[in-house]
């Protein structure tokens, strides 16, 4: 344990910390842990060979992609912040290149459907995923980027992790319960919006 | 609503044990409810990719406006210093040793010499994360000397205590040869007594030099005797210059 810990200096522990934290901390914790190893970007375009944007875009993607690993606890800590961070990196990488011919945009594709079917039963899973991916993708964004009000802002939250308590803070609303009634019908109206026109 | 609710905290973990296994169980029976919970997830996951693109967006500009050019790793810090010190003496010889033995006596010569030998680039503003000034190089670099000018006095509009902007201002302007306004920000460069190493009354001289009118030759010569006597930035030059020009 105290050898997992030596892995980290105190600026990789602090920004774990912020991003294992709700709200604004998190968000600060996203910005330190990008800066930190944005150096990383040059690596992309001296060792691999990609434009600067590309490469850019390679660590936008790693810097998430580690962002949800951290959060969802699926980091193990078995190697420095930098170190995890660099082999995703450089995976993103190889990948961008081995698809820079086929689907570029492929690369963005930072979490997938699996990611939120862990908590459903193994059995159920395929169900589940089947019909989503019948899912109307491009007229759901279409439906959720023209809701009104604050549901847009209230179903990105909740979908970037925040608790209803912690959108309560951020948007401010009275309770964490307004919170969840009013996203709950964000959802409702974006149900009917989306049925008639599937 | 109550479905909704219903399939939120499933996913959300406060369901109690008891109505987790009927929600489950649920899903391998009702294939209404099913859908429910596809869409649902769904919208989890339209929203996720909205947050993702925001997300990559707001890092692009960070990373463009604040820390392309400042972020490199501690070791790498820790060495500019020396680094730059280094090279900062090796330019010294070799533009010291080019003005010595050059022929060339006529001020607004040796001006255009200097500049455009010594400072022909600014350099990294080290621990600045100013977007304004970091564009601003950007564009005096590729020669938009206007628009890095318009870029350092948007800067200083917002900040008007930024010297390195002052600095960088009066570079812009001498390279659009208005002396006069370059002269002005040198001048306020001068006027900092807390910088460690000071060029604006070095500066001030070469603009002078440089614009080089019959009431020009006195002033830049002072200036200069003040840079040797003071032991400013720029001394070994002003030294070299003083007596070209004598």
């Amino acid at each position: 344990m105290i050898f997992r810990k030596l892995l980290f200096d105190n600026a990789e522990r602090e920004i774990i910390d912020k991003l294992l934290e709700p709200g604004v901390s998190k968000r600060k914790g996203e910005e330190d842990l990008f800066k930190k190893f944005s150096y990383f970007v040059r690596e992309g375009v001296r060792k691999h060979s990609l434009s600067e944007d590309e490469a850019l875009d390679a660590y936008s993607d790693t810097v998430m992609v580690a962002i949800d690993k951290i959060i969802n606890a699926s980091f193990k800590a078995e190697s420095s912040l930098k170190t995890y961070i660099f082999q995703i990196f450089h995976n993103k990488c190889v990948d961008l290149i081995r698809k820079k011919t086929t689907n570029k945009n492929s690369v963005h594709n930072t979490s997938s459907l699996s990611d939120m079917l862990v908590q459903v039963p193994d059995t159920c899973k395929p169900i589940i995923q089947q019909m989503m991916e019948k899912a109307n993708w491009e007229l759901l964004k279409d439906i959720l980027d023209k809701l009104g009000g604050n549901c847009k802002q209230l179903l990105l939250l909740f979908a970037d992790g925040f608790s209803d308590k912690a959108i309560a803070v951020e948007l401010v609303y009275k309770t964490a319960d307004v919170v969840k009634t009013s996203r709950l019908r964000c959802i409702e109206k974006l149900r009917q919006l989306y049925k008639p026109k599937k | 609503m109550e479905k909704i609710e219903y399939i939120d905290d499933y996913f959300k973990g406060v369901i109690i044990p008891e109505k987790k296994s009927v929600f489950e169980q649920r899903l391998l029976t009702d294939k209404d409810f099913a859908e429910e919970v596809a869409f649902y997830l769904s919208i989890v996951q339209v929203a996720r990719t909205s947050n993702n693109e925001i997300k990559r967006g707001h890092l692009r500009e960070l990373y463009y406006n604040n820390i392309s050019h400042n972020s490199v790793p501690t070791t790498l810090r820790k060495l500019w210093p020396y680094a730059a010190m280094i090279a900062a003496a090796l330019i010294t010889l070799v533009v010291g040793f080019y003005l010595y033995t050059q022929p060339v006596t006529e001020p607004s010569k040796l001006a255009d010499a200097y500049f455009s030998d010594h400072v022909l680039t600014m350099g990294v503003p080290m621990g600045n994360t100013n977007g304004l000034l970091i564009q601003g190089r950007d564009l005096y670099n590729v020669g938009n000397y206007s628009g890095s000018l318009k870029k350092f006095k948007e800067l200083l509009e917002r900040d008007t205590s930024n010297t390195e902007a002052k600095e960088y201002a009066g570079l812009a302007a001498f390279k659009l040869n208005d002396y006069k306004t370059a002269f002005n920000y040198f001048a306020q460069v001068a006027g900092k007594e807390d910088l460690i190493a000071n060029p604006g009354k070095f500066y001030q001289a070469l603009t002078l030099m440089k614009q080089n009118t019959p009431f020009d030759k006195e002033n830049y010569k002072r200036l200069l005797s003040e840079v040797v006597k003071d032991n400013l930035f720029g001394k070994e030059e002003a030294v070299i210059f003083l007596k070209k020009l004598n």
